[in-house]
């Protein structure tokens, strides 16, 4: 099982949460004026990374908040955690 | 007006089982229809803070996981923007709190219908409680003035360490009416073993 550092809560049990699949996926500003394959792309391509994944989490069992994390996708483990609006910790921003 | 009933009604209480060597090292007692309200407001909001410190005596906690009391409701945090708030007397209603807030953005959901709380004690029910908990129960990290949301038994609780003024150290879970049929009979079930008691609710319909 995981342990994973709710921003609000702390470190939890995994049983607590549930996954939201990437994060930072943005919705097109003007979603009528996107070709099929844009849309098409927005709504089910994703990065599939081997190694460290932004993804979303909700502490369905506690907070009920939801919050972005980096996971390493070969060895599970959670390099951070942190709240939705802020970019991920290391990153250019 | 049809009556209110207990949501344990199928369990008969009191029940006293001791366990294999005839010791009763945990014990449940509901306690029925009190006030529950759900709360969600800014707390950074000075203003909408005291108006719930107006009414029930206390300002929302603004620090995860913790809760306070007064003399009227216990305030429990449940998330950035929310609280539970537990009214001790029946007559704790949502109006008074309701008009105090109207002006504010703000939502209060009255609940008091749809979840019971669940008082747990005994000499060995955090052993009770970790067989089906994820949550840390040591009294090193979670003893009064700390409240935790987490799951027993796959069942959504929220925990809130008190002192029983008859029978000492002891936890209060709270939980949706239609869950606490299951959670008393599978604390039933884990504390077989340690021998319990379950007492009659308290709190009058
Ligand atoms: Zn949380």
């Amino acid at each position: 099982m995981l342990q994973i550092e709710c921003p609000w809560c702390g470190a939890r049990d995994q049983e607590e949460f549930q996954y939201g699949g990437e994060a930072h996926i943005v919705r097109p500003e003007n979603p009528d004026s996107l070709t099929d394959a844009h849309w098409a792309d927005y709504l089910f391509n994703r990065t599939n990374v081997k190694g460290v994944h932004a993804e979303q989490w909700c502490h369905a069992a506690g907070c009920r908040r939801w919050f972005n994390v980096l996971r390493d996708t070969m060895s599970y483990k959670i390099l951070a955690a942190y709240r939705p609006g802020e970019q991920p910790p290391g990153s250019e921003e | 007006m049809s009556a209110k009933h207990s949501s344990l009604i199928e369990i008969e209480t009191p029940v006293l089982r001791p366990g294999s060597d005839g010791q009763t090292l945990f014990w449940m007692q509901e306690h029925a229809f009190c006030v529950h309200l759900n709360l969600r407001g800014d707390s950074s909001s000075s203003v909408f803070s005291e108006a719930v410190g107006a009414v029930t005596g206390t300002a929302p906690p603004e620090h995860p996981n913790t809760c306070v009391s007064s003399e009227h409701c216990r305030l429990a945090w449940l998330g950035p923007d929310e609280w539970l708030l537990i009214g001790v007397h029946e007559d704790f209603g949502p109006a008074p709190l309701e008009e105090r807030l109207a002006p504010l953005h703000h939502a209060l959901t009255a609940l008091s219908g749809g979840q019971t709380i669940l008082r747990v004690g005994g000499e060995n029910w955090r052993n009770v409680l970790a067989s089906a908990c994820p949550f840390d129960l040591h009294p090193r990290v979670f003893g009064e003035g700390a409240c935790a949301q987490t799951v027993i038994a796959y069942t959504n609780v929220l925990l809130m360490p008190v002192e029983d003024p008859d029978r000492g150290e002891a936890l209060d879970i709270v939980v949706r009416r239609s869950f606490a049929d299951h959670l008393a009979r599978w604390l039933m079930d884990a504390a077989a073993e340690d021998g319990f008691e379950f007492l009659s609710p308290v709190g009058s319909p």
